[in-house]
């Protein structure tokens, strides 16, 4: 009769429906809650957003200097009554390429194609707009069409050393690297002396000739005391990025340092960021980084370091990287296509899409870091037909980089 | 000089073409549908504004929401020439009410919010902005409607899109909610699991160390009636508690508590801790699996009028669904009680699979891994 006792307590049997005692104060509390509810949902759903308390408050920091806003609004402003005068659609251009490299904003290219929307799809247009269009194409990660125009403008113009750098770069990062080695000696006879070696350095050490490239490149750099702060800024970063990969640190150290001291950018930073990551020494990313983080990339490392020293808002920075990559999921052309992978391997617990998001980058590009990437997602996975096409690669362009080590080795020991 | 320029151009491009921080040019256009009236807000970001309009009247760097207010004017013509919404009546007039900032991913956006009028079902979307300056431009739309969201993406390609607002009540899903709810109890094996677990040793009595059969149908029946409802109240106070926003608890902790919450039945079973006592746990541990079956409801990102009949169709889905099983659970249990085999084998063998089981799923949802073939 135990539980019939129980039951009495809380409901006299003869009146079920006379609920009483401590079961009170849960009717209340539900009755209470529908009728919230209701209120709740009876309320008309007020707009978004805000209004800011008073006309001063700064809602945007524009980061151009003066000139170039005087520039710009005088460039716009002529291209608005001719829209179809070239020379003012290529200074315009030209002045967005530059403000979306100072701003990282890459909107900045769609403005600098809208410019030239009156010859985006001539077959035949002037030399500067083939140039630029090969240029914005190449940041779009369009590599292939960026090519169909850089060959054009070589055709044009093969006295235009600029045309061949773009195309050993972009021939370097689909790895293909005869014909990268093919636009050396044009540009050597175009450029100047540290841009050619930085360009040649950079294809061998890809190649299997480190040491001997990194060797090369540092004394280019020791007898090039001048230089613009751009191009050396480019040239001690690939130094630094060849000694990451043959594991001198403190060389790696010193080229990161006066890299982003000649001219600092988000590269730069993601770059160092990630020797740093390597390194185990997360305190200096978090502390570097952490005026950046609007730039995704950025955001990335300094979650990752974060998770490294399990600093206790990686929650947030986990949460915030999701709506970044959700708000660009509608766009086809993905160009956070590594990041996303990072993401979802290293924090996003999602292995398997990680992997796939790999394997679609590695049909674009297979530079070292896409090559670590699918592998680290293979290994993840434990998959190791996945990983092939990367192990392959390996083997057939003497790739020397030490973080990949580790992971051919437990590539290996998958059955 | 120039060429120079042109060197120091290019080696930043070469270098800067992975670090992007900002997006694409996106603008938002949300559109409400309560009924056949229509409400609306189109998001545009700043610096695509101040490209439009040009927004730094005096020229410091700084954009201020005076500055915005200032040429609010020029915003909504720009925004009455480069949006328009077509009824089965012609075109419906937009009237701004109100210009407003509000944030994005990739930073503060000026938002003009306009009511579209009432018409009938159809409507077509046109949209044409900001594609002149930049043609990756794109306008995402989210068309919001009792029966639930649509969204499209506006391009150079695409101007326009067609949509059926669909003068449908909200009680029209009920249905396919309650269904819904069925469903996902039935599928829901860690529910399930923990249900049977608790009505096992209903139909017995521990007495002095052993489950003894001496209940009669009728105490039985109080009995298991009592848990059912202490099950149904828990976990439909927190499904409404949860859906409706108001309290949120992460989901891996909920999915981790639901197959923690497993064990307990299993142990009153072997180690009897809350004799006869089982509405208790099934009040108590009933809050946690509300929250679970909320999860279901979150996915399906209803919004507002939409709400209420889901709520009360997927919680109604989910009782019939819970009856039907003890329909059929409860009398084999109440058959098979005086069975030794019953009392060994069933329920102890049931205590501990549920135990294992519980266990096994706890790890899964811990460490994020799979090994079992259900979950």
């Amino acid at each position: 009769m135990n539980d019939l006792c129980t039951i009495q307590k809380f409901v006299d049997v003869r009146k079920p429906w006379n609920i009483t005692g401590k079961i009170d104060w849960m009717k209340s509390a539900i009755v209470g809650t529908v009728f919230f509810s209701m209120a709740h949902l009876m309320k008309v759903e007020a707009a978004e957003g805000y209004l800011p308390k008073d006309d001063s408050v700064v809602l945007l920091r524009l980061r151009t200097g003066p000139k170039e806003s005087a520039d710009f609004r005088a460039l716009k402003t002529s291209l608005d009554a001719n829209p179809n005068d070239v020379g003012v659609a290529v200074s315009l251009a030209k002045l967005y390429m530059q403000i979306r490299r100072e701003r990282s904003d890459p909107r900045y290219l769609g403005l600098a194609r809208g410019a030239l929307s009156p010859w985006w799809n001539d077959p035949n247009p002037a030399y500067d707009v083939l140039l630029l269009r090969a240029k914005i194409k190449q940041s779009e990660h369009f590599f292939r069409e960026s090519l169909v125009d850089l060959d054009a403008a070589i055709a044009k113009n093969p006295r235009d050393g600029q045309a061949w750098l773009i195309k050993l770069s972009v021939h370097q990062v689909l790895g293909e690297y005869p014909q990268a080695a093919a636009s050396i000696l044009p540009l050597s006879r175009l450029a100047s002396s540290l841009v050619s070696i930085t360009a040649a350095t950079s294809l061998a050490s890809l190649q299997g000739r480190s040491q001997n490239a990194l060797n090369t490149l540092r004394s280019a750099l020791e007898i090039a005391r001048k230089g613009s702060p751009e191009v050396l800024a480019w040239a001690w970063g690939t130094l630094a990025e060849i000694a990451v990969r043959t594991g001198d640190g403190k060389l790696a150290d010193e080229a990161f340092a006066k890299a982003l001291a000649a001219s600092p950018d988000d590269y730069l930073r993601g770059a160092q960021a990630d020797f740093w990551l390597d390194q185990n020494r997360a305190p200096e990313v978090i502390s570097a980084l952490r005026d950046y983080t609007s730039a995704d990339a950025l955001l990335l490392r300094y979650a990752l370091a974060e998770k490294q020293v399990n600093a206790p808002d990686l929650a947030n920075q986990i949460a915030e990287l999701r709506a970044r990559l959700e708000a660009t999921r509608h766009r086809t052309n993905n160009l956070h296509a590594r990041e996303e992978a990072r993401f979802l391997l290293s924090l996003g617990a999602d292995e398997k899409r990680a992997l796939e998001l790999a394997k679609i980058n590695w049909n674009v590009q297979h530079e070292p870091a896409d090559v670590r990437l699918l592998l680290e997602c293979a290994l993840a996975c434990k998959d190791k037909s996945a990983a092939q096409p990367a192990l392959e690669w390996v083997t057939k362009t003497n790739l020397e980089d030490i973080s990949l080590k580790p992971l051919i080795e437990g590539l290996k020991e998958i059955p | 000089m120039r060429t120079a320029r042109a060197w120091i151009l290019l080696v930043l491009l070469l270098f800067s073409s992975v670090a992007e921080a900002h997006k694409l040019s996106d603008s938002y256009l949300k559109l409400t549908a309560e009924g056949s009236h229509l409400m609306g807000q189109w998001d545009v970001n700043l610096v695509d504004l101040d490209n439009l309009l040009g927004l730094d009247t005096n020229q410091n760097g700084l954009i201020t929401w005076g500055e915005v207010r200032s040429k609010r004017n020029l915003f909504e013509e720009y925004f009455q020439a480069h949006i328009a919404i077509q009824g089965d009546s012609g075109l419906r007039t937009l009237s701004v009410k109100e210009l407003r900032m509000i944030d994005h991913t990739d930073g503060p956006y000026a938002t003009l919010i306009f009511d579209a009028g009432s018409d009938t079902g159809r409507i077509e979307v046109h949209y044409s902005a900001l594609f002149s300056i930049d043609p990756t431009h794109r306008g995402l739309l989210s068309v919001i409607t009792a029966a639930g969201t649509q969204s499209a993406v506006f391009s150079p390609e695409r101007t326009s899109q067609s949509f059926d607002l669909l003068n449908l009540s909200p009680w029209h899903s009920f249905g396919h909610f309650v269904t819904e709810g069925i469903w996902h109890i039935w599928t829901g094996f860690d529910h399930l699991l923990f249900l049977t677990t608790l009505l096992l040793p209903c139909v017995l009595r521990w007495s002095n160390g052993r489950w003894v059969n001496d209940q009669s149908f009728g105490i039985v029946l109080r009995r298991i009636t009592l848990i059912i409802t202490s099950f149904t109240l828990a976990h439909s106070l927190t499904l409404g508690l949860s859906a409706l926003g108001i309290v949120h608890l992460p989901s891996r902790w909920v999915e981790v508590g639901i197959a923690a919450s497993i064990l307990i039945p299993a142990i009153n079973i072997l180690r009897p801790f809350l004799p006869g006592k089982g509405w208790m746990i099934a009040m108590s541990f009933g809050l946690i699996h509300g929250f679970g079956f909320a999860n279901v409801l979150a996915d399906m990102d209803l919004k507002g009028p939409a709400l209420v009949p889901a709520l009360l169709g997927f919680n109604l889905g989910v009782e019939v669904g819970q009856l039907a099983i003890v329909g059929v659970v409860v009398p084999l249990f109440f058959a098979l009680r005086g069975t030794t085999f019953y009392r060994a084998a069933v329920l102890k063998g049931g205590a501990v699979f549920a135990g294992i089981l519980a266990f096994a799923w706890m790890v899964e949802r811990i460490f994020a891994v799979n090994f079992l073939p259900i979950h």
